[in-house]
């Protein structure tokens, strides 16, 4: 189609929570498959699906423009001053409206991150921090209207449109002029609808009179909200679950009809040809937005240097990392090589332009070294520890161990650099760094302190319908008995299709009978269409992006239910399509458990061991491992695990690294499991062992795993060996099969890949078998080099379970919730191995679990229904009062009522 | 804080076929009525003032799916007529 005769402008992704039914992604495909050229995404009050709706349109052939639809706060009466004759019920001084604002430049996309950025600075300003609905003064608009072009919003609350339907001519009229005076004549538009609903026609014909009265060009415009007609009916509901209605009480707040769907081009001018001038105003208004998200954002990798004024960035990692290298490796060839490799990192580093981004990285664990200092006692064994450890690709990387980030020596591990930098590089790598919980939650709150509230945020994760709420939310919605939909809900696991869930409601008693209510097969259809939207934005475990430029100006930055926090409102993908600097901050139970035994240890012996000289060759370790006895160790404690350990027998921490790696969602699918035990076994028997490989051409690459692809960066290395992929190819693969439900960019993978590996006379069925396992495995595996710091943790814990049982146990438990097991099921398996529990004790029980003469005395919030707060007091005034065996009874104990009760 | 104005949809009719009763009605060939007989008499209509398109309760027994028609018939009397999408015309009043 050579010129569509209409651009959508106004279109709602799922990103306009419980509102718009569609994923962005699904928006730009329809648009395509419709023939449209280019197309808007507008959400509520957010750019959450923004980035991902830049990235998917343009890949699908669409230019995108960036907007949003914005809850303004206005008050039409303020001139007039008549409240007495007020239409719009009591009289409010002000009233709520939407306005959509489109972006024409890049200050336009920065000053309307910083309005949406105000619109939620209240939303969490309650004494409970519970969310409240976003929405900006008016008068805010006037500091940032500059690059934004501003249309009258949507037909039912849109401004101008709603104070029209209401009657409210002069009122109407004057708002329209006041937008124009903020945002400057050419910069407002009068948006012309066609919902379908009662008096929508007449009310465009209002609003294009009112704008030929005021001399306001008009635009017509689709206020879609689903991607197929087909999610209409979700729409509905979604509308429902929002106000917390059933769907037959809600008939006010729906729409009323399944009309305000994406439609194509040619559709939409035939629907609006009573508005001839609109529906041109649509193509002159777009070809004037030229703004592209994907490519004008104006990020820059934060050049922090600290304390070197003057020096680059470049200058001071290189003397930094020079420094540290002459000071871990002795003269000799160890200092040859890693010299070598240092300088071909710094290289890559400077080639990106990624020294600050490595800066900034040796600056946060200094932050965490200083809060760690915070929150560990004095005196405690572990204020000698390092805060934090690195894992991910990162380990494999020499600056990053020189810097501090990891303490793996990729030397002498002899890890690769692979994904984490390499020359065509699409985004920045991932450091990720492990933090004990409660140095994690200090230094994020120290991190937005330091680099300020306009610099800092937390990432983005959005929650997405999952079997369980979706049954009960809409099941709600659709009033289904309360108690049925429970225990559907308790039912239902693991299934994804309408098929499934129609399956499980007809085993439920009476089920053939419910099947054929138009109500529960509805629930059937819909909870799989909502499968995968997002549901609301929420806080990702750790990540964090900091920047030099103001933060709020790249991505609107919304206040976290946890006080001291914020997060921007893009997820891990859309921050990496950004090229953000991204640092995650995960909290491990584990090396909180680790921490707290050596402590324990040192209470009980003196001294605690030193984890970094035990070694990692202990028979005693690997016998226990071999024989599945692992309970309570890191990574490798599940049943599938152990039931793996005793057919794997892991002999050292490179079979360790691959045990970790192996029982992960991506092997498993990809069908790694099977044939990489049975290799193991077969090397087992006969060292010369060979294994199969699907094509010769694959044998360099997965010779360490046995044949099998076991680690996340074998994705990458099976693809360039197969299909002679570049490494950015391979990235670009990599990230198709993380995106969800983007088939067309799988497809368009599939094709290179095939032609890229029948160029090197791989046969088709070896292409497609291959293909598929890589599928399969798609994104969830762990990189090796993250392996091996799990591998290395998962060995700290199993010789500690070895040689300090009691420690070790006493240290599980005080760290739960945590790891596979409840404590009864640790105390058990402790006690199988000569562990003594010994029952909480008003006299000598601590708070937590304590090592009492190589037994484990439970501690006093262990006791049901006590609580934290009220162990604490106990042994507070017991200290102070001091032991009396008669004291809990003559003396109330200073505990109201049990927490829980309360 | 209050809810933005919401007086532009008017009152939609939902009120099942309670007040409507069958109506014969003449389309043109682009499916707008044309005139409705009443009382035996053939009434052309004059205008069509408003459409709108109403899809209801999908998830209960009696779907609603209907394209209502305020006209005015010769000579000037107004009326309300829809279409339900499963076929036949309805008149209210």
């Amino acid at each position: 189609m050579a010129n569509p005769p209409y651009v959508e402008l106004h279109a709602h992704s799922a990103f306009s929570f419980l509102d718009g039914a569609s994923l962005p992604e699904e928006m730009a495909e329809a648009a395509a498959s419709l023939g449209h050229g280019v197309m808007a995404l507008t959400d509520h009050d957010g750019l959450s699906g923004a980035m991902g709706f830049a990235h998917a349109a343009t890949a699908a052939g669409v230019r995108p423009i960036t907007g949003a639809e914005l809850t303004v706060a206005y008050s039409p009466f303020s001139r007039t001053g008549r409240m007495g004759d007020c239409p719009l019920g009591d009289c409010p001084p002000f009233a709520v409206f939407h306005i959509t604002l489109l972006v024409e430049t890049a200050r336009g996309y920065a000053n309307l991150c910083r309005l949406i950025t105000i619109a939620h600075a209240k939303t969490r300003s309650g004494p409970d921090r519970r969310a409240i609905a976003p929405v900006l003064p008016f008068e805010a608009l006037q500091a940032h209207h500059e690059g934004l072009v501003c249309l009258s919003g949507c037909a039912r609350k849109g401004l101008v449109p709603a104070l029209l339907a209401a009657g409210r001519q002069a009122e109407a009229d004057q708002a329209l002029r006041r937008l124009i005076g903020i945002f400057g004549p050419g910069n407002v538009w009068v948006e012309i609808q066609r919902p379908g609903a009662r008096g929508s026609k007449a009310l465009a014909r209002g609003l294009e009179a009112l704008a030929n009265h005021v001399g306001v060009p008009v635009v017509a415009t689709g206020n879609v909200h689903a991607h197929h007609p087909r999610r209409a009916f979700l729409q509905d509901t979604l509308v429902s679950v929002r106000n917390r209605l059933t769907l037959d009480a809600s008939e006010a707040e729906r729409r009323g009809n399944r009309q305000s769907v994406l439609r194509a081009p040619d559709d939409m001018a035939r629907r609006l040809a009573d508005h001839p001038e609109a529906v041109r105003g649509s193509l002159v208004l777009a070809d004037r937005l030229r703004f592209d998200l994907t490519r004008d954002l104006g990020y820059r990798f934060p050049d922090f240097v600290a304390g070197h004024p003057g020096e680059t960035a470049d200058h001071a990692l290189a003397r930094d990392c020079r420094h540290a290298l002459l000071d871990r490796y002795a003269e000799g060839e160890r200092r040859h090589q890693a010299l070598c490799r240092l300088d071909e990192e710094l290289d890559l580093i400077r080639h990106h332009g990624l020294s600050g981004f490595f800066l900034l990285h040796r600056d946060i664990l200094e932050i965490a070294r200083e809060v760690a200092l915070a929150v560990r006692p004095v005196g405690s064994a572990r204020r000698a520890l390092p805060p934090g450890r690195g894992r991910g690709s990162s380990v494999g990387s020499i600056v990053c161990y020189l810097t501090g980030l990891s303490h793996i020596d990729p030397i002498e591990s002899g890890l690769f650099l692979g994904r984490f930098l390499n020359r065509d590089l699409r985004s920045v790598p991932d450091i990720d760094l492990d933090f004990p919980r409660d140095v994690r939650e200090g230094l994020i709150k120290e991190i937005i302190r330091r680099y300020g509230n306009e610099h800092a945020a937390l990432v983005a994760a959005f929650p997405t319908f999952r079997v369980r709420m979706a049954i009960r939310e809409l099941g709600a919605a659709l009033a289904l008995p309360a108690a049925d939909i429970e225990r559907l809900a308790l039912l239902s696991d693991g299934w994804s299709s309408p098929e499934a869930l129609e399956d499980e409601i007809r085993r439920m008693p009476g089920g053939e009978d419910r099947l054929r209510s138009r109500r529960w097969r509805a629930l059937a259809a819909l909870a799989a269409e909502a499968a995968g939207l997002p549901r609301h934005l929420s806080q990702h475990p750790g990540g964090m992006v900091v920047s030099a430029t103001p933060l709020v100006e790249l991505v609107p930055v919304v206040p976290a239910a946890f006080p001291g926090r914020q997060i921007c409102q893009w997820d891990k993908d859309s921050c990496a399509d950004a090229g953000f600097v991204k640092i995650d901050l995960l909290g491990l139970g584990m090396l909180s458990a680790v921490e707290e035994c050596l402590d324990l240890i040192a209470t009980s012996r003196g001294r605690a061991p030193d984890l970094s000289r035990i070694g990692f060759d202990d028979p005693a370790v690997y016998a226990e491992i071999q024989n599945a006895d692992t309970m309570g160790v890191f990574q490798i404690e599940s049943r599938a695990q152990m039931q793996s350990l005793l057919a794997t027998q892991p002999e050292n921490l490179h079979d360790l690294t691959v045990q970790v790696a192996l029982i992960r969602p991506g092997p498993v699918s990809g069908g790694a499991v099977h044939p990489y035990v049975a290799h193991r076994r077969a090397r087992r028997r006969d060292p010369e062992f060979v294994p199969p490989y699907d094509h010769p051409l694959l044998a360099p690459v997965l010779e360490e795993t046995l044949g099998v692809v076991v680690f996340q960066e074998q994705v990458l290395e099976v693809s360039m060996a197969l299909a002679g992929f570049t490494p950015g190819e391979a990235e670009d693969l990599r990230r198709a099969m993380s995106r969800k439900r983007s088939r067309d960019a799988m497809l368009r993978m599939w094709q290179r890949f095939r032609d890229g590996a029948r160029h090197r006379d791989v046969p088709d069925d070896v292409i497609h078998t291959v293909f598929t396992k890589l599928v399969g495995f798609a994104n969830f595996g762990f990189p090796k080099a993250h392996s091996a710091a799990f591998a290395v943790l998962a060995y700290q814990s199993a010789w500690l379970r070895r040689h300090h049982p009691a420690e070790f146990l006493a240290a599980l438990i005080n760290s739960q919730p945590m790891g596979f097991y409840p404590p009864a099921s640790l105390v058990r398996d402790a006690a199988r191995r000569g562990v003594r529990t010994l029952r909480t004790c008003i006299h000598v029980s601590q708070v937590g679990c304590t090592v009492e003469d190589g037994s484990v005395r439970l501690g006093l919030r262990m006791v049901r229904h006590l609580g934290d707060d009220a162990a604490h007091r106990l042994v507070a005034e017991r200290e102070t009062m001091g032991i009396s065996p008669a004291w809990p009874i003559w003396r109330p104990a200073p505990v109201c009522a049990p927490s829980r009760w309360r | 804080m209050e809810q933005a104005p919401r007086a532009a949809m008017g009152t939609r009719a939902l009120r099942g076929l309670a007040g409507a009763h069958p109506a014969e009605v003449i389309t043109s060939p682009d499916g707008t009525p044309h005139a409705v007989l009443r009382d035996g008499r053939r009434r052309l209509v004059v205008a069509v003032r408003d459409t709108w398109r109403v899809q209801d309760r999908w998830w209960t027994d009696t779907p609603v799916d209907r394209t209502y028609f305020d006209v005015v018939l010769e000579p000037g009397r107004p009326v309300l007529i829809f279409r339900e999408i499963e076929g036949g015309w309805f008149a209210h009043g």
